[in-house]
């Protein structure tokens, strides 16, 4: 019968009220695994300039080992081989669909993430850091209070483009059967067998999300110019 | 050239070595710094007297060597902790300035004294207006650092240095950085600051400002203290060649 609706009709009937389910999961997986892998990615970025070789080398370890696999390999590791792997010293873990995906987007994202951090970091002239030293602020101060908070406007535009990959990436997620905006797209299509408009506005909702993200990023960025122009 | 308040030193520097690699900038550096006495330090490009004074402050840490800083020892081997209190005393400008350009300029000035000196916003924010005041900028309390010009935010760097009640100051080549038509400015901040007593030790160029200011002039070359003493002695009758040829480069 819903083959019969006409394009209107069955999107709002139809693809728009189960995609907007897709979408809310999708927002959910994007916002939390972008929060955790920002803090993260700030300190495996800490940690690579801590000056502590066994630390700068940890950190150099995470990061190449989640930027060189593929975020669809360690989403089925964190899913399907953790579990085993952990029942081998007896743990009993079963990670359901949703954090496991969030885990995996996140320790995928803030290698990215730190990446970001460290370049926007190194960026700001050592005499910054020298001037506070002089007026004797201690290290911890003069990074959270002086060089941090100079990279903010840096960092905004790299952060968001990585942002928008993570919403995009989400997608991937869908191979563990996460009812995000992809899968639920995949299953509305199968179902009524018309594929081409429930992948248009899949493609919709995803670039609406994108556009969304930038839109706060610019506001922000803003706001930060008016403050000093750093 | 002033009467130097007492005899007493108020930093002693023992056998200040500095190597980068093998590259060594310093070698077996002594002297003394009496309190209230003008220091200026000058010498070719190279010789050292940037790294001289970032390790009266351990900016830059000696590869050996100490320093005696009103009867407290201060070398490689002090804990980071003690080494923050001692810079919080050494006030630091530099030829760059470096404001820092995310905080306005009474945020600038009272950030290391609530931090550090655990100051109270209110106790801060008056002695920072007393210090604008003495450097001639206190309507631009609220300004940015991009703001103002250089010569400007050099005098806020000086206010920033002076608002931890610093008992030595430290200035590497303040007024290079400036429009020439900038650096009288500073060049006046920085004398009102040595007639009011306070202990400078100052690197510049501005030979001028150093036969005017100085009670004792330092030429280094080569990491070595070639020769030193009353402006007079060192500009006017030089008894070392180094310093000769240096000055009569200028
Ligand atoms: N961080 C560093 N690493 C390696 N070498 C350094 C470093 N800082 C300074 N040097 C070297 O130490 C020597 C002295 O430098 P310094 O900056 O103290 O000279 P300066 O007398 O201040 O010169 P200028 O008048 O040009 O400022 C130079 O050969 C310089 O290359
Ligand atoms: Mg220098």
């Amino acid at each position: 019968m819903e083959a019969e609706l006409s394009f209107w009709a069955f999107s709002t009937n139809v693809i728009l009220p189960r995609l907007s389910e897709g979408i809310l999961v999708t927002l959910k997986l994007t916002l939390t695994s972008g929060f955790i892998g920002l803090i993260l990615g700030m300190l495996v970025a800490l940690l690579r300039i801590s000056g502590i070789k066994l630390l700068s080398y940890f950190s150099l370890f995470y990061i190449t080992l989640f930027r060189g696999t593929p975020l669809l390999l360690q989403i089925l590791f964190i899913y399907f081989a953790l579990p085993t792997i952990l029942a081998n010293y007896n743990i009993d873990l079963v990670i359901d669909a949703f954090p496991a995906g969030v885990m995996a987007l996140s320790l995928n994202a803030a290698a990215y993430f730190a990446e970001i951090f460290r370049a926007g970091i190194l960026s700001i002239p050592k005499g910054q850091s020298e001037a506070a030293r002089a007026l004797g602020l201690s290290k911890k101060q003069t990074m959270l209070l002086i060089i941090i908070p100079q990279t903010y406007r840096r960092i905004i535009p790299p952060l968001v483009n990585e942002l928008s990959a993570l919403t995009k990436e989400t997608s991937l997620v869908s191979v563990i059967s996460l009812g995000e905006l992809l899968y639920t797209t995949q299953r509305v299509g199968a179902k009524y067998l018309r594929i081409w408009e429930v992948y248009l506005w899949a493609g919709i909702g995803y670039l609406l999300i994108v556009l969304i993200l930038s839109a706060i990023a610019l506001r922000i960025e803003k706001k930060l110019e008016q403050k000093g122009g750093v | 050239m002033l009467p130097i308040n007492s005899n007493e030193a108020i930093l002693k520097i023992k056998n200040l070595n500095k190597k980068f690699g093998t590259n060594e900038v310093l070698k077996d550096i002594s002297t003394e710094i009496k309190k209230g006495e003008v220091v200026v330090i000058i010498g070719p490009s190279g010789s050292g007297k940037s790294t001289f004074l970032r390790c009266l402050n351990f900016l830059e840490t000696p590869s050996s060597g100490e320093i005696i800083f009103n009867n407290t020892v201060i070398s490689s081997a002090s804990n980071e902790k003690s080494l923050n209190i001692y810079r919080s005393k050494m006030g630091m400008v530099f030829q760059s300035f470096n404001l820092f350009p995310h905080l306005s300029v009474l945020e600038n000035i009272i950030l290391a004294p609530k931090l550090v000196l655990r100051k109270s916003f209110l106790k801060a924010r008056e002695s920072a207006l007393k210090l604008l005041c003495l450097v001639g900028l206190e309507s631009k309390i609220d300004a940015y650092p991009n703001s103002l010009s250089g010569g400007q935010q050099q005098r806020v760097a000086i206010a920033r240095a002076l608002a931890m009640n610093p008992e030595v100051m430290l200035f590497d080549e303040a007024t290079s950085a400036l429009d020439p038509e900038l650096v009288g400015e500073v060049l006046k901040v920085m004398k009102e600051l040595a007639l009011s007593g306070m202990t400078m030790v100052i690197v510049t160029h501005e030979m001028n400002f150093a036969k005017e200011v100085a009670d004792r002039v330092i030429f280094m070359d080569k990491g070595l203290i070639v020769e030193q003493g009353t402006p007079k002695n060192v500009f006017e009758n030089p008894t070392e060649k180094r310093t000769i040829d240096f000055l009569r480069k200028l």
